[in-house]
């Protein structure tokens, strides 16, 4: 064990790593900070400047830019009332009223203390299941995995927002996109239509930057301009009895988050306004939640950012994405040549300790920009949109071209760019899509190899108690999604 | 100006583009699409079997996008629920696509320095940006910076178009 942490600690202790993660927080932390750029969008458009660092720092670079993402869209949810990612949304019931009144320092240092615990407590959380979990998974087999991708795609009920029926909807349309190709078993063609480029199938980054980053360039010609408020640092920072106030609620929002984080589509904002509800519960001064109350910036945060490194459990131990953005690191560990679940604990151990290293160190990565950077990322944040989005699209231009060197690809994009806008002004969800696409080449494996032991029954889906678990996973997701639906019409309705 | 749109009408419409689609590679798309072999061991393991079962799940989900639309409109999205829509610019679509697809039609010709710097000009152009010195800067290194980063860092082959002789002598130098 000992000779397995020292050869991880030669894989990750070297410069380009330490770099590569200062490098993604700060990115992810300005990216997050500006409104109308997403977390997702940021880390899909950093993922071709890694195609040439080694897997271990490239995949340190994507998750410095999620985790400083997350961090990021604090700032501006607390300087100018409009949060960066989603998951910050939160975060602007009480960090703007602080700002108001000539306190944003001392909220923004509290958002940052309580992202960094939170982010501590995540990462370890991460590195004691991630484990345990995987060497559970190994006794899957094809049906058990097949069963363990449908649960999973009922995560997509959980970007899906209200729109659940278009979000099933377009997760069809990712699984069937992801038939494009040669046929796994037999070989032959499918919907390639003579186009040789398709017999490997679209290639995953110019999907992910066509459906994430093309639709917001394109919506933000075609929506009327909006005079951005202009950010102000005012007051001074967070004392440490502040910290200490706050801390109860931090270590209960930090908890929220993993627990929340692990299970497969909840997300960070779901997970802030549990954390920032109960510290509501248990202030002793509830009244005053949503006019300027620290602890709520704190138990905010402390939710979403618990979120960042619980996420990572099931994409690590078992390949399932939590979310969009570790949907996204699945398909950046694909085109690394590596394939996370539990085959990766056995074959690359080495590796997963040297990330699990470098996920310790961006908590401490965020503190140091959060506290050193704030002024510039701040000032960064102003940056005019009408210069941002052309950029923005070279940059969508040469990540999709490097992929395989092929302006069929920067085809793809901008075809995907198309789809992407046209499911905007439809309201059909574009995640659900985006994870089925990366999904659907498992699926569609594990089934077709079941039935293939099986001899065509589909009797094997049902055959071990691993199985029948995740159908009773699925159904009760399934029952509880339609509860909802139905409870929220009849509220419609009265 | 705040622009109201039925909230149900898009809905009706996701509905209808769904059971189109579905029904476009149902009976056209799979049957000119997907090879089958001469023989298959079970029809489970047919290659359009997969495809026709997800499709299949689009058709009945658009099925009943539009149902639940048009029937029970309050059970989802009342037909009152309306979605406020920022005052929209949609005359700027058709400069907007046709600067996209100008860049991608001349990408190959023109290289991947020259076209993206005609493609930011136009672009920010139309975004209102009226400062000739960020215009230049930005339209000039960005797209080089790129390039060099690619080629010289990445290694990674980018082609330079018409500027090609210019861009390798400037590389080797």
């Amino acid at each position: 064990m000992i000779e397995l942490l020292g050869q991880s600690f030669v894989l990750f202790a070297t410069i380009d790593n330490a770099l590569a993660l200062f490098v993604g927080v700060v990115i992810g932390t300005v990216v997050g900070a500006i409104p109308g750029m997403t977390t997702p969008m940021a880390v899909a458009l950093a993922l071709p400047f890694t195609f040439a660092l080694p897997p271990v720092t490239g995949i340190l670079l994507l998750l410095g830019v999620y985790k400083g993402g997350i961090y990021g869209g604090s700032i501006t949810a607390i300087l100018i009332n409009t949060p960066g990612t989603p998951a910050a949304s939160c975060t602007v019931l009480d960090g703007y009223p602080l700002a108001k009144k000539g306190e944003a320092r001392r909220a923004l240092d509290i958002a940052l203390y309580a992202s960094c615990i939170a982010d501590f407590i995540s990462n370890i959380s991460l590195i004691l299941f991630a484990g345990y979990l995987a060497t559970f998974a190994l006794k899957f087999g094809s049906a058990e995995l097949f069963t363990l991708i449908v649960f999973s795609l009922t995560i997509i009920a959980g970007v899906s927002g209200d729109q659940l029926l278009k979000g099933f909807g377009a997760a069809c349309l990712g699984l069937l996109l992801a038939t494009v190709g040669l046929d796994l078993i037999y070989g032959t063609n499918r919907f390639v239509f003579g186009e040789v480029q398709l017999m490997s199938g679209f290639t995953f980054i110019p999907v992910l930057i066509g459906l994430f980053a093309l639709p917001e360039i394109i919506n933000y010609f075609v929506s009327t301009k909006v005079e951005a408020k202009k950010t102000v640092l005012a007051g001074t920072g967070a004392s440490w009895t502040d910290l200490k106030s706050c801390l109860k609620s931090i270590l209960r929002g930090s908890a929220i988050g993993v627990v929340l984080g692990a299970i497969p589509g909840i997300g960070g904002a779901p997970a802030a306004f549990m954390s920032y509800s109960e510290a509501r519960r248990t202030s002793k001064n509830p009244e005053k939640f949503g006019k300027g109350e620290i602890e709520g910036v704190a138990a905010a945060e402390a939710g979403n950012n618990g979120v960042a490194g619980a996420t990572m459990i099931p994409l690590l131990a078992l390949g399932i994405p939590g979310d969009v953005i570790t949907a996204i690191i699945l398909g950046a560990f694909m085109i690394h040549g590596l394939r996370p679940g539990p085959l990766m604990f056995q074959e690359n151990l080495t590796l997963i300790y040297a990330i699990f290293m470098g996920i310790m160190l961006s908590s401490l990565y965020l503190f140091i920009v959060g506290k050193l950077t704030i002024k510039a990322i701040a000032k960064i944040a102003d940056i005019p949109k009408q210069r941002l989005f052309p950029i923005v699209l070279v940059l969508c231009v040469f990540g999709a071209y490097a992929v395989n060197n092929t302006i069929f690809d920067v085809g793809v994009m901008f075809l995907m760019g198309a789809l992407g806008f046209s499911m905007l002004k439809l309201s059909i969800p574009v995640a659900p899509f985006l994870i089925a696409f990366i999904l659907g080449p498992l699926l569609e494996d594990n089934f077709r190899q079941s039935l293939l032991i099986s001899r065509g029954s589909y009797g094997i889906f049902f055959s071990s108690g691993i199985c029948w678990f995740f159908w009773g996973l699925t159904s009760l997701t399934i029952g509880l999604l339609i509860r909802q639906q139905v409870r929220g019409s009849s509220v419609n309705n009265l | 100006m705040s622009m109201i749109r039925s909230r149900r009408f898009i809905d009706v419409l996701s509905g209808l583009l769904f059971i189109i689609l579905a029904a476009l590679i149902i009976w056209v798309a799979i049957p000119l699409g997907v090879q089958e072999p001469k023989r298959v061991k079970f029809v489970a393991l047919s290659p359009s079997y997969y495809p026709r079962l997800v499709t299949y799940c689009l058709l009945a989900l658009g099925v009943l996008l539009f149902l639940r639309s048009v029937l029970f409109p309050s059970a989802a999205s009342s037909i009152q629920e309306a979605i406020p829509q920022s005052p929209s610019r949609s005359y700027m679509l058709l400069p907007v696509t046709v600067v996209l697809f100008a860049l991608y039609w001349f990408l190959e010709l023109l290289g991947f320095v020259l076209a993206p710097a005609i493609a930011i000009v136009a672009l920010l152009l139309l975004a209102g940006e009226r400062s000739v010195p960020a215009i230049v800067l930005i339209a000039s290194l960005l797209p080089f910076g790129l390039y060099l980063f690619f080629t010289q860092v990445a290694n990674i082959p980018i082609p330079g178009g018409i500027l090609d002789p210019i861009l390798l002598k400037l590389q080797a130098s």
